[in-house]
């Protein structure tokens, strides 16, 4: 286990009338080299959760273990934390401040105290990582699209090496293209490095194609979770906790329902493609037999 | 029905500044449309394709560089129509919290109106009007922080609502939304297109939310590329993908059902059509 999460609970505006839980009795655990996805609802709880496991926020119960040692045991050792565990967050663009980009990634590795050869090296290398090629180094992050700024931003906490690395809402505002690629960047690092990777999404597709285990949050605690095809076969636990299932999960439990014989776990199109052609061709192998 | 938007070769262009070079970049290139009052009309392309370029151009945010640009008969880059054009159409952006600027949600409904120097009784009459009608009259009085994403943007309508324009241009209201605050929106949107004919012009990048609407405008590198409904839109698939785009999840597995020899149509949008079309 490299990361363990106890009785987690956090009281926005504790002692005042406004007082309320924003997460509660949370308990999970990452495993180094998972890629684990967190969905949920605007307002249950998912942004406040991550920011507590990189000592952003201070939980009002329970506790963080990093490599089994609590991550507030030690105030002095508040930034190793924040630079094993490194979070991107929402709208990370609006974060890059230097005249350019490649500049810009190099700020982690250089407030981490690094020398300039390890900086370069580390900024180069994070920048390939999220496929931006050198041509754009020294843009200023206004020369640049809405994906590629982004992906810069991200480069800026990768050049860290973080030991997990958390995403809040990696591809919110872009288009399908862009989420793409941003995702499929995200996916072909966590391979490349082997890091863990914490993805925090509402949408469901990409969390599906991508992650190994979901977690869904609701009202602050973890209503349940399991594989992408445990959770997102499940159309009536993910309504209940205000999501959307898939179109194609909510499709292959309607066909279901009209007498289908449809195996559980399918949510993707590629998947109901394969099981409705081979049902159809039996069906059309039956008839065949009967006549 | 009345023409509200019509263009004529509708060209932007701009030129971003390096130390060494000008570089110059047609972001609209000879658009010709026009949008009938009441249509509901959807406007999907990749980032950079256009698309807020345009909406912009609609109230007069940014005046075209070539060709002409007329709201409701008024050719935008007159000067003394800016103010009378700006109160045809209202825009809502993507982000809700730069678009409240009100500690009260009525304050923020009546900012609107305030500036027009409507008196203060018929503010008080449109901002009961436009808080009901997109559902938030509970909310009155209640501090824009403590509502949802989906409150928030129904909030930023019914700003735009209390200036009584003829047309709202919706520039990826929901990009920031879950899907219970996206349902709010579109539904808050669909119903005052349908009963107050307001006609209604929406960006996004969600192929479901275009599905709703009568009509769907594809942009790419500053050109319309295809305008028509959204069933002859999304039957497009290999064009769409290769446009960068996507189309409803079961549209594409009709699609691919279709590539397996499986008889459908190629049209399907929605999942009650798929079944109905499966079933033997």
């Amino acid at each position: 286990m490299i990361l363990e999460v106890e009785n987690l609970s956090h009281v926005y505006d504790f002692g005042t009338p406004f007082a309320r839980h924003a997460i509660k009795n949370i308990n999970f655990s990452l495993k180094a080299n998972e890629f684990v996805g967190i969905i949920g609802h605007t307002g249950s709880g998912k942004s406040t959760l991550v920011q507590h496991l990189n000592a952003l926020i201070k939980p009002s119960g329970g506790r963080i273990l990093l490599a089994d040692e609590d991550i507030h045991a030690d105030k002095t050792k508040l930034k190793s934390v924040r630079q094993r565990v490194g979070l991107v967050f929402q709208y990370p663009e609006h974060q890059l401040f230097e005249v350019n980009i490649y500049k810009d990634v190099c700020f982690g590795p250089l407030n981490m105290g690094l020398e300039p050869d390890e900086v370069a090296l580390r900024a180069k290398e994070a920048l390939q990582l999220v496929g931006l090629s050198e041509e754009l180094y020294n843009k200023s992050p206004f020369e640049l699209s809405g994906g590629q700024r982004r992906r810069a931003a991200i480069a800026g906490v990768l050049a860290m090496h973080p030991d997990i690395l958390i995403l809040d809402e990696p591809t919110a505002g872009l288009d399908p293209a862009g989420r793409d690629a941003i995702l499929s960047q995200i996916a072909k690092m966590q391979k490349a490095v082997g890091n863990t990777v914490v993805l925090v999404s509402h949408n469901m597709e990409e969390i599906s194609r991508l992650v190994d285990r979901i977690l869904v949050m609701s009202a602050g605690e973890i209503f349940f979770s399991g594989t992408p095809a445990e959770v997102f076969s499940d159309t009536e636990k993910l309504t209940a906790a205000g999501l959307a299932p898939p179109p194609i999960a909510i499709l292959m439990s309607e066909l279901r329902a009209c007498g289908f014989n449809i195996p559980s776990g399918i949510f993707t199109v590629d998947a109901a493609a394969e099981v409705l052609t081979s049902l159809k061709r039996s069906e059309k192998r039956e008839k065949g037999a009967e006549q | 029905m009345e023409i509200i938007f019509n263009t004529e070769s509708l060209s932007f262009e701009y030129i971003s500044h390096d130390e060494k070079k000008e570089q110059k970049t047609l972001a609209l290139n000879d658009i010709n449309v026009s949008i009938t009052q009441g249509e509901f009309v959807s406007i999907l392309g990749h980032n950079g394709s256009g698309k807020s370029t345009l909406a912009r151009h609609l109230n007069a945010l940014l005046l075209p560089t070539a060709g002409t640009l007329w709201v409701k008969g008024m050719d935008t880059k007159n000067a003394q129509n800016t103010w009378q054009i700006r109160q045809t159409s209202g825009m809502v952006f993507q982000n809700p919290d730069n678009q409240l600027v009100a500690t009260i949600v009525e304050e923020d409904v009546a900012f609107g109106p305030e500036n027009l120097g409507v008196p203060s009784a018929e503010i008080r009459q449109r901002v009961d009007w436009a808080l009901s009608s997109v559902g938030m009259s509970k909310y009155a009085d209640v501090g824009p922080h403590q509502l949802s994403g989906g409150q928030k943007q129904r909030i930023a309508i019914a700003g735009v609502l209390a200036m009584r324009p003829d047309c709202i241009i919706l520039d990826e209201p929901t990009a920031m939304l879950d899907p219970r605050g996206r349902k709010e929106v579109m539904q808050t949107v669909l119903e005052l297109n349908r009963n107050q004919g307001i006609t209604v012009i929406l960006i996004t990048h969600f192929m479901e939310e275009a599905v709703l609407t009568d009509r769907v405008i594809v942009m790419d590198a500053g050109l319309v590329v295809m305008d028509d409904t959204p069933r002859n839109i999304f039957k497009e698939v290999d064009r769409m993908k290769k446009l960068g785009l996507d189309v409803p999840a079961v549209t594409a597995l009709a699609h691919q059902l279709r590539n397996n020899n499986i008889e459908l149509p190629d049209d399907i949008l929605t999942i009650e059509e798929f079944i109905t079309y499966f079933k033997p």
